[in-house]
């Protein structure tokens, strides 16, 4: 017989009596014999699944760049999921920033889990959950700074979530499966989609945990027992501010112009500061009368204030100022000044709605 | 003598004449108030006529038929066995009666004494009609604060010039425009009115006020859910009065009144039941119903006992007080009995919260926020004279200018979240700003220094005469171009009834589009009134109130896997949906195809809605990709995908399609995509018979076959049928060809 048939059956032998032990672990479901078996497995392959693990410390994302993408990308060992995003609100992409912390806090809570199965028993645990496609590695990229990984990947838009099997991400313009965003993405809604990719994986490790923000609650705390002190041992002052009409009047007054000129808005939908137009110029007010931009609220509320400064002018320049000529031109100034700044005002106006038939005057 | 000329050359008038003429100057500004609140809101009435818009109206007018026909009782007990078929609907126990009520106590009455004016009249005209009995509440309450505001020579300029604002105000028009038939077109009188008590209640801390305010609470509870502002405003303006210090027994009396009297009246309605001890929204008035109690409690021992006493009394109690509440926090938080720190009590201050978790908020268009722009649409100049009008409560801080203080800010900002609640911050918009224009008018619309004989030096009085005609001519141009901005926002934007729409011919002439009448009219007419009709839920209302006819789903959306049955139905293949169909006892299937005129609110434009629900409950046999093309575009045309092709709504929609055309291509108007003439001749149905299209093809009526007599599948009875048609064509082809060529020879 040839010798090299030879040690190939022989191989094929060892395999085989491997394999049927592995069989027969499973069949006795003996813990620690299929651990060590497994821990064998591992051990067969690469180790780079914890390598990367071990470097994100305790991130609770990886975030992919230039820099790192070709170590990251080019495995053979997990398989890796990439949101792809543009934070910057001048590309003003809504679904990203919406859909940016449901997926971060998916993947904090998967690599909690992965540490926790990996601190709570030795620590070569990661490395048994290394089957094919079991492990996966949770990451993000950004525009600012991935300029060429983004050629790279090929994307035209955003947000995109794209899928790597093991081996896949070589070729990175060609993922696996991509994500279909319903603007309702929520944690659970992603971890979903990755379990339907992991026929191996263990599902526990994609259970949404959701961490009390530990930093959030201590700083609140401590802000809290600070005030308290303060009111107690200085009550006297306290008490005067907070019985500060003043006070009391202009933050109402803020308050009130903020939301009338739209501040909400911008808070709610995380608007632009400021648009583009067809030369790429900068503009200000959106052409839309549903919409609008950052800019347009700190214009108009500046507006509004003016025009409310003016009015109580004319309401108390009677009581408050006794020379006659003084007064005049007060009335006079504030008056003017109204006029203009409402007459901006609807300018600013029918320029969002351009079936609107009325302007003020000289504007 | 009822009037003299004296000494000094002054017309001296008799009191009696003088108040006698003022009443009738009254009365001559509120019927002119009245008539520019009606005659605002008729634009849909006389440019179309006088019908009921929109979706839900529709409902509303559907009830009040039943409730004038029936008895109160038989109402509240109403089961409605023609929607949600075959489930039904208790709808008495699931509305809120007061608007229907209303409109049946007037329909009565106006019989009683001998006007028979039809229910659909009634429930059209109902809204502008509270609209101005909406200015008059707000006259009353304006003239209330007036009272207490420093400096308002005439308190009654600002109290008419805040019913003039509210009579046209748009934000508070959009809701109440003649047709839109809602509860919201007289919720916000009911607002107005319970506010005016409560102002009145505390000023004079009357029982008698404090039950009118209960009672008229009770009336908005039983007309409107956003009764709850009222539920928390009230509390909330009591609290900040206790914190400022200003307990009083006249607070005590008003608020308890309210409390109970409000609380046990408003469980009388079935809707509400239970609710105002149950739920979180009605927390607030408990707690501050048990604060004043502690209150009252301290007030008085402090009275009894001496101040050392008292301060460690307090002190004592404060901590029990405190550790006692902690506790109970925490024991029925674990007991279960309460989750205070869920999502909803999140999404009450953080709004994106809300957004993400809450889908539903997310996706309905009235829960936007609000763009500076809508704000200055629905109220014009009011937008910045209501900060002044703030700024003039603030100047003397009365109990009732608080009230006014913390409705603005918080109205300003459930405004600022949603752009539904403008009609709320509406009234107290246009009180601050009658307020601030009282004020300017005080000021300097009062001639009477200069032009009297008394005259000072003449510099300064060529100066102040400036000065008053400066301000007064702005003033009057604001005054005069608001009313131009709110006719033309009225005419422009609110006054469409959506059931009929208006459009413009190529020539620039109008045309009236009257598909949806057309169609429920049909239906009406000619089909047995026992049939089903499925439709998707957006027109069950209109189905049941224009056709009287069986429905599936409606907009009240109370059971989301009845609407996904339908959205299944509509999405999947003639086999699965005709087994669906039949299981429902379908008849007839109604859809709305804007296609071939260009309305883009049309069913296939909601498809991926429908698909959607649909495959939340049947996850593996809908698939919203399989409706994409693989490049991910969603495209109705040659290239669309096979699932889309064979799906039943897209198939009831361009059934036929190809003969509007003539010879040529078909397009689809909407979504701006052309079919072959080839592929749209070969879209056919086999499970359903067109029996209507309406003259612009809006809206499609098809009949479900009845099953074969044989038993046949009903599809493949239509696939041979084709086959046999080809065959047939062909052979008549083949069998005439050789007779013309022969008669060409």
């Amino acid at each position: 017989m040839h010798p090299k048939v030879r040690s190939h059956s022989k191989l094929k032998l060892t395999i085989f009596l491997f394999h049927l032990w592995l069989l027969w672990n499973l069949f006795m479901m003996k813990g620690i014999q299929l651990f060590i078996a497994l821990l064998f497995l591992g051990v067969c392959h690469a180790t780079k699944f914890g390598d990367v693990v071990e470097s994100l410390g305790s991130n609770s994302i990886i975030r992919i760049n230039d820099k790192n993408y070709k170590g990251l990308m080019n495995n053979e060992d997990y398989s890796i999921i990439i949101f792809i995003t543009a934070s910057d609100p001048r590309i003003g992409c809504t679904l990203c920033s919406l859909a940016m912390p449901q997926y971060e806090q998916m993947a904090s809570s998967y690599y909690e889990n992965l540490r926790n199965t990996y601190n709570s028993t030795e620590n070569s645990r990661v490395r048994t959950l290394e089957e094919d496609g079991a492990n996966f590695i949770i990451a993000y990229a950004d525009l600012a700074g991935s300029k060429k990984l983004y050629e790279k990947l090929g994307v035209t838009s955003v947000p995109k979530v794209f899928f790597y099997k093991p081996g896949r991400g070589v070729d990175m313009s060609q993922p696996t499966d991509e994500y279909r965003f319903s603007g309702q993405e929520t944690p659970q809604v992603f971890s979903d989609w990755i379990v339907k990719h992991s026929e191996f994986s263990n599902k526990d490790l994609f259970k949404i945990v959701e961490k009390p923000n530990y930093q959030v609650i201590v700083r609140n705390m401590a802000i809290t027992l600070f005030l308290l002190v303060v009111a107690y041992k200085k009550f006297d002052k306290v008490s005067v501010i907070i019985a500060n009409k003043r006070i009391w009047r202009a933050l109402c007054l803020i308050l009130i112009i903020l939301f009338c000129s739209g501040y909400m808005y911008n808070r709610i939908r995380g608007t632009a500061f400021t648009g583009e137009g067809p030369h790429k110029e900068v503009i200000y007010f959106s052409p839309s009368q549903q919409s609008q931009y950052g800019a347009e609220t700190q214009i108009i509320s500046v507006v509004y204030a003016l025009l409310v400064v003016c009015f109580v002018v004319l309401m108390d320049s009677a009581s408050k100022i006794s020379d006659q000529k003084l007064r005049f031109f007060a009335v006079l100034a504030s008056s003017l000044v109204a006029y203009i700044l409402y007459g901006y005002v609807v300018a600013c106006f029918k320029q969002k709605s351009s079936m609107y038939p009325f302007k003020l005057g000289i504007l | 003598m009822l009037c003299t000329v004296d000494k000094e050359g002054y017309i001296r008038v008799d009191g009696r004449l003088l108040a006698a003429f003022k009443i009738l100057l009254k009365t001559a500004i509120f019927v002119s108030i009245s008539f520019a609140a009606v005659s605002s809101r008729l634009f849909s009435v006389i440019r179309f006529e006088s019908i009921i818009h929109e979706f839900d109206p529709w409902f509303n007018y559907r009830a009040t038929k039943y409730l004038v026909t029936h008895s109160f009782y038989k109402f509240l007990n109403w089961f409605d066995d023609k929607t949600w078929y075959p489930l039904g609907r208790v709808t008495g126990g699931t509305l809120y009666p007061g608007l229907m009520v209303t409109s049946s106590v007037l329909y009565h009455l106006l019989h009683k004494f001998g006007l028979p004016i039809d229910v659909r009249n009634i429930c059209v005209l109902l809204a502008p009609a509270f609209s101005s009995v909406t200015a008059l509440a707000t006259y009353l309450l304006t003239l209330e604060i007036s009272d207490t505001v420093k400096g308002l020579r005439f308190k009654k300029t600002a109290a008419f010039f805040s019913a003039l604002f509210m009579a046209i105000v748009p934000g508070y028009i959009s809701r109440s425009v003649a047709g839109s038939y809602d509860n919201e077109a007289i919720a916000i009188t009911l607002l107005m009115l319970t506010f005016y008590f409560w102002i009145k209640a505390v000023r004079h801390g009357s029982v008698f006020y404090a039950s009118l305010t209960a009672l008229s609470y009770f009336y908005m509870v039983s007309a409107w859910g956003g009764y709850v502002f009222i539920t928390n405003m009230i509390p909330l303006h009591v609290f900040i009065l206790v914190l400022m210090g200003r307990f009083s027994y006249k607070l005590y009396t008003s608020y308890c009144t309210w409390y109970v009297l409000g609380t046990v009246m408003s469980m009388q309605i079935p809707f509400v039941g239970f609710l105002p001890i149950r739920s979180n929204d009605h927390m607030a008035s408990l707690g501050i119903f048990g604060l004043l109690q502690l209150v009252l409690v301290a007030n008085y021992l402090k009275r009894v006992l001496t101040a050392e006493k008292f301060h460690r009394l307090m002190i004592a109690s404060g901590f029990l007080v405190f550790t006692l509440g902690i506790a109970a926090i925490v024991v029925a938080t674990k007991v279960g009995l309460i989750a205070p720190w869920t999502g909803r009590f999140y999404s009450l201050w953080d709004t994106s919260y809300a957004k993400i978790h809450i889908p539903i908020i997310a996706s309905v268009s009235e829960h936007q926020p609000t763009p500076w722009a809508s704000f200055f649409f629905d109220m014009n100049f009011l937008v910045w004279l209501f900060p002044v009008g703030v700024f003039l409560c603030f100047q003397d801080l009365s109990n009732e200018s608080v009230f006014i203080i913390i409705y603005s800010v918080l109205a300003s900002y459930f405004a600022g979240v949603m752009i539904r609640l403008m009609l709320t911050l509406s009234p107290v918009v246009c009180i601050c700003a009658g307020l601030c224009l009282g004020r300017i008018c005080g000021i300097y619309m009062d001639f009477r220094d200069e032009i009297s004989a008394k005259a000072q030096k003449s510099a300064s009085r060529v100066f102040s005469l400036v000065s008053k005609l400066l301000v007064s001519a702005s003033v009057i141009f604001y005054l005069y171009y608001y009313v131009q901005h709110c006719t033309w926002v009225t005419s422009n934007a609110y006054s469409s009834p959506s059931v009929v729409l208006a459009s413009k011919l190529p020539d620039g002439s109008n045309t009236i589009i009257d598909d949806f009448r057309e169609a429920y009219y049909w239906l009406r007419m000619n089909t047995a009134e026992d049939s089903k009709v499925m439709a998707w839920w957006d027109y069950g209302y209109q189905i049941g109130g224009m056709a009287n006819r069986t429905t599936f789903v409606d907009n009240n959306t109370w059971n989301n896997t009845h609407i996904a049955t339908v959205g299944k139905a509509m999405s999947v293949g003639e086999r699965e949906s005709e087994v669906i169909m039949r299981r429902l006892g379908v008849d007839y299937v109604l859809i709305i195809f804007g296609g071939l005129i260009g309305y883009s609110g049309d069913d296939l434009n909601k498809f991926l809605w429908m698909i959607r629900i649909a495959h939340g409950i049947w996850p593996d046999e809908v698939d919203e990709t399989k409706f994409f093309t693989r490049d991910g575009n969603y495209r109705v045309d040659d290239l669309a995908s096979q699932t889309m092709k064979d799906s039943l709504m897209y198939k009831m929609s361009y059934y036929r399609l190809s003969e509007a055309f003539g010879g040529s291509d078909p397009v689809d108007r909407v979504r701006r995509q052309r079919l072959s003439r080839p592929y749209a001749e070969s879209i056919h149905l086999d499970v359903l018979d067109e029996v209507f299209t309406s003259e612009n093809w809006i809206v499609r009526i098809y009949k479900l076959k009845d099953p074969d007599n044989f038993g046949r599948d009903l599809v493949s009875i239509g696939e041979e049928n084709l086959a046999g048609k080809s065959r047939r064509a062909l052979r008549k082809l083949t069998r005439t060809k050789p007779d013309t060529q022969l008669n060409l020879l």
